[in-house]
């Protein structure tokens, strides 16, 4: 295999969709250590830029890509507090720091990360921004001198990124080592702990991963099928990987360890078939759960969603119930083309006989899928898969075994005056990145996650406008007979007199969608201070 | 010689609804009797059962009148249709009738059903009443799902039958779904799934199948081959319309479909080799006299001595009645009477659902959902018609 070669002229140049996302472990003892000692590093996508000789919105060079930068810098300030200073700031060190171990034991080295925040100078003060530096540097502890650590090599591995709404910095002080240390300052005592008494607690804190108010969408949706399966033996699982391989974006890791291959079904790549089944074990009462590795391979099967499950109970005056969920991926990913990237809310969201759910926050997610399985109708569950990975924080009442969100019931996420933003699944995390441009120019959105296309929650929708007088739907799907279609046709209908301006929205480009990264970000809404040039 | 009197409430029993204990026969109505089936059956990639099959005197003559009284019911359609009492499409069974009642000899009600849009007869061997069918028919309020599915749409889920469905080769998947939760709840029982010769060629039966095999399910497939898928006859449609080797590597059997008691064995056959190893394919060599629905003549793609041909040297319903004379278990005139009570059956069932209403216009939205969360829904005038589903 040719080794993987991203870096040209001094930039990083990923292909679309290539997602470079290392962990802690990783990036100190695959890339800085191998770095340091000069050994060839596993592909080649992280370029030596001395990152203080720039200010943090330089470093992106011309990418638009808002994903994590990482660079080969200079160990500056690693061993000292001195501050790294750019043309117009400086990184100030906020005073946590981590340590990093391998975790087969084998390497004696450790990894040490420490957080950074980007100030901007701004004439005689200096201004905290959401530009964040972790900074990793490698050490090794000196038996001879009690295994205090020293730092070893010159290069340091430095992770870029400006905080966004939603994500978390994992450092906080809670999590910090030197817990004594109350100071923004640079504690220099790290180097000369002794090193086993640090071990245990380090260790912990490396390999935990969120806290216990914080799940990813992943999570979520895991654990909302695990809780399921686990309170009624009828439910089970089908669709293609879902079993050995734990599932293509890994959410039904697990499962098939804990309940057995007879209720994780793993099926040939047959949609029509598999989905026919599903529907037909449904009929008989069991409760089957069917993935769709994306939902644009649904359409294979949309005969047996539409024709076999959303319409036998009517059909059949009430006979047949059909109480199956259809889950997996909806909408644009990032690169995979056309075939790969359609949304299908309004499609599903015009049939009767269906529920159609989209989930945005964790909370969504656990709590609609688990009432999705709950449903006797047939339930259209679709997720998004730049969502997984995403963290956000729960209530402990979310955490509940028996936590349920009501289906045809929108959630307000941000309350306004001015404009009702009505979003679902992933544009609703832009239309709060929206709202808060917004906010800057004096304007106050209210934020409105659908998370039901059907049934549309009319009520909320029309509440919202009638105390805001404005209204612009969000969609990612194509703009003709969208949601946002039938979300401006219903608040026109129940509430012309209220609007003080045409209603109006934004969805994706009317082209299938394109590959290339520059015009497949045209093709689709995004949340930017400036309007977009064509 | 006491006959039974017929009584509007006899219409709402069920078949087998005939009672032949109360005629004064010399022989034990239970007693058994062999006969031969008159064609053997043809395996691929398994021994076929035996030609010889076990009956009984009360079975034959029961075979005889549930057969007449499919016929009846499906002729009686017919005149409804063209007095425009019966809309839409209308599928018929006749000439088929055997396929039906020999499958319901060999299972019980544990054991599933399930069949594309020909499946009147069928409804009615799952326990189906007259009246539920032709009200049905008639789109009123006593058809069997309330007059909102119509001829195709017939369902008796506490009997076993999950439909009557429109889309073609789409109940083979929806049958072995069946089959699949007959196997995870471990109920010792099988689907039946049913399909055409104009099904068997679409791809969502190879993808079932494939899964079925893979996963051992009890399914058999049934292929009713009556030779015309619509107007198109099976060697135009088919490369290969030797459907009961198209399972390749599952097992099948050729089956004489005019011959009920050959059914049967091979219903039973099936039966137990699915509970067992998994599915097999049963091809029942059978014939429709009607074309495919009620808008076709029939006669355009086949000719009518081919099909008075048929009639004449296989039908079903003179098979059996020959059985039934030659073992001596009735009459000519008896069975002449019993085609009598037969049609009078369904000409009261007729009248019945005639009397019956349509459904109440508040019947336009109910059964959208199982639960409706109390969601609003809206006919073609929104601001008039809007209603809240319960």
């Amino acid at each position: 295999m040719d080794k993987l070669n991203f870096v040209r002229d001094g930039g990083r140049k990923l292909p679309p969709g290539f997602r470079f996302e290392p962990t802690e472990e990783e990036i100190v003892f695959q890339y800085l250590s191998r770095k340091t000692f000069s050994h060839p590093l596993p592909a080649l996508v992280i370029p030596e830029i001395d990152v203080f000789s720039m200010d943090p919105w330089q470093l992106a060079g011309d990418s638009d890509s808002e994903e994590d930068m990482y660079f080969f810098s200079n160990a500056h300030g690693c061993d000292n507090e001195s501050e790294r200073v750019t043309p117009s700031g400086v990184w100030k060190a906020n005073g946590s720091s981590k340590k990093i171990i391998n975790s087969s034991k084998r390497m004696p080295i450790v990894g040490i990360k420490k957080s950074l925040v980007f100030y901007m100078r701004s004439s005689t003060k200096i201004v905290a921004t959401n530009w964040i530096m972790h900074q990793y540097c490698i050490a090794l502890p000196q038996q001879e001198q009690n295994n205090c650590l020293v730092r070893i090599g010159e290069w340091s591995l430095c992770r870029i990124f400006m905080k966004k709404g939603g994500r978390q910095v994992e450092d906080d002080d809670a999590n910090s080592y030197s817990a004594s240390s109350s100071s923004p300052n640079y504690d220099p005592t790290i180097f000369n702990e002794n090193f086993e008494q640090g071990i245990g607690a380090v260790a912990l804190r490396a390999y935990s991963s969120s806290s216990a108010n914080k799940m990813t969408v992943r999570d979520a949706i895991n654990s909302a099928l695990d809780e399921e399966m686990s309170a009624d033996p009828k439910v089970f699982m089908m669709g293609e990987e879902v079993g050995e391989y734990q599932g293509a974006y890994k959410i039904t890791k697990g499962l098939l360890d804990k309940y057995g291959p007879q209720r994780v079904v793993d099926t040939p790549i047959t949609e029509a078939g598999f989905t026919g089944i599903g529907v037909g074990a449904a009929y008989h009462g069991l409760r089957p759960v069917v993935e769709f590795m994306t939902f644009n391979f649904s359409m294979q099967a949309i005969d047996h969603i539409i024709n076999s499950a959303a319409k036998s109970n009517y059909m059949s005056a009430g006979q047949i119930s059909v109480p199956i969920v259809f889950r997996g991926p909806n909408g644009a990913a990032s690169g995979v083309g056309a075939q790969h990237s359609q949304c299908y809310a309004a499609w599903f969201g015009s049939c009767p006989g269906l529920k159609v759910l989209a989930p945005y926050s964790a909370e969504d997610a656990r709590g609609l899928l688990k009432a999705a399985i709950r449903d006797p109708d047939p339930v259209v569950f679709l997720e998004n898969e730049l969502l997984y990975g995403e963290s956000f924080p729960v209530s402990a009442e979310t955490l509940d075994s028996s936590f349920c969100v009501p289906i045809g019931k929108a959630k307000i996420e941000r309350e306004g005056k001015d404009v009702t933003i009505v979003a679902y699944s992933k544009m609703v995390g832009f239309s709060l990145q929206a709202a808060d441009i917004l906010a800057k120019e004096g304007i106050n959105a209210e934020v409105i996650n659908l998370r039901s296309i059907r049934p549309l929650d009319r009520a909320a929708i029309n509440a919202s406008v009638r105390k805001t007088n404005r209204l612009v739907t969000v969609e990612e799907g194509f703009p003709q007979h969208g949601v946002g279609a039938e979300i401006c046709a219903t608040v026109v209908e129940d509430s012309f007199e209220y609007l003080d301006a045409p209603v109006q929205r934004i969805a994706g480009a009317d082209v299938p969608t394109p590959y290339a990264a520059n015009i497949e970000r045209m093709a689709f809404p995004q949340a930017c201070a400036s309007s977009f040039p064509l | 010689m006491a006959q039974l009197i017929r009584r509007a409430a006899a219409l709402n029993k069920s078949l087998p609804a005939a009672s032949f204990a109360a005629r004064g026969l010399a022989t034990a109505s239970t007693s058994s009797i062999t006969v031969e089936t008159s064609l053997p059956f043809t395996g691929h990639n398994i021994d076929p059962p035996s030609r010889s099959v076990e009956t009984s005197p009360q079975e034959l003559l029961t075979f005889f009148r549930d057969m007449a009284l499919m016929r009846r019911m499906e002729i009686a359609a017919d005149s409804l249709y063209k007095a425009k009492l019966i809309r839409g499409f209308c599928h018929l069974y006749d000439g088929q009738e055997a396929v039906c009642v020999g499958m319901e000899a060999a299972i019980n009600r544990k054991d599933c059903i399930i069949t594309a849009y020909r499946d009147h007869c069928i409804f009615l061997g799952r326990g189906g009443t007259l009246l539920e069918a032709f009200a049905e028919l008639m789109g009123r309020k006593d058809g069997c799902s309330k007059g909102k599915g119509g001829s195709m749409h017939f369902y008796k889920k506490e009997g076993g039958f999950y439909g009557g469905h429109g889309i073609v080769g789409a109940q083979v998947p929806l049958g072995c779904g069946l089959a699949f939760a007959q196997k995870y709840s471990k109920d010792e029982s099988v689907t039946f799934a049913m399909y055409g010769d104009g099904a068997a060629n679409q791809g969502q039966l190879f993808e079932a199948l494939n899964m079925a095999a893979l996963w051992d399910l009890p399914a058999i497939l049934v292929c009713e081959n009556n030779h015309y898928g619509m107007g198109t006859a099976e060697w135009r449609a088919a490369k290969s319309p030797a459907y009961y080797k198209r399972g390749d590597y599952v097992p099948g059997l050729k089956v004489d479909g005019m011959d009920a008691l050959a059914v049967k064995q091979a219903c039973k056959f099936a039966k137990e080799h699915a509970l067992k190893n998994g599915p097999i394919i049963l091809e029942m060599d059978t014939y429709r006299y009607h074309g495919h629905s009620m808008s076709d003549p029939g006669s355009t793609y086949r000719t009518r001595d081919e099909i008075s041909g048929v009639r004449q040297e296989r039908d079903p319903i003179e098979r059996i009645r020959k059985l039934v004379l030659a073992h001596d278990l009735a009459t000519e005139k008896e069975l002449k009477d019993t085609e009598k009570e037969v049609r009078k059956e369904v000409d009261e069932a007729i009248a019945q659902a005639k009397e019956s209403p349509m459904p109440d216009p508040s019947e336009l939205f109910s059964n959208v959902y199982a639960k409706g969360l109390g969601t609003e829904s809206f006919g073609a005038d929104r601001k008039e018609v809007r209603t809240v589903l319960p």
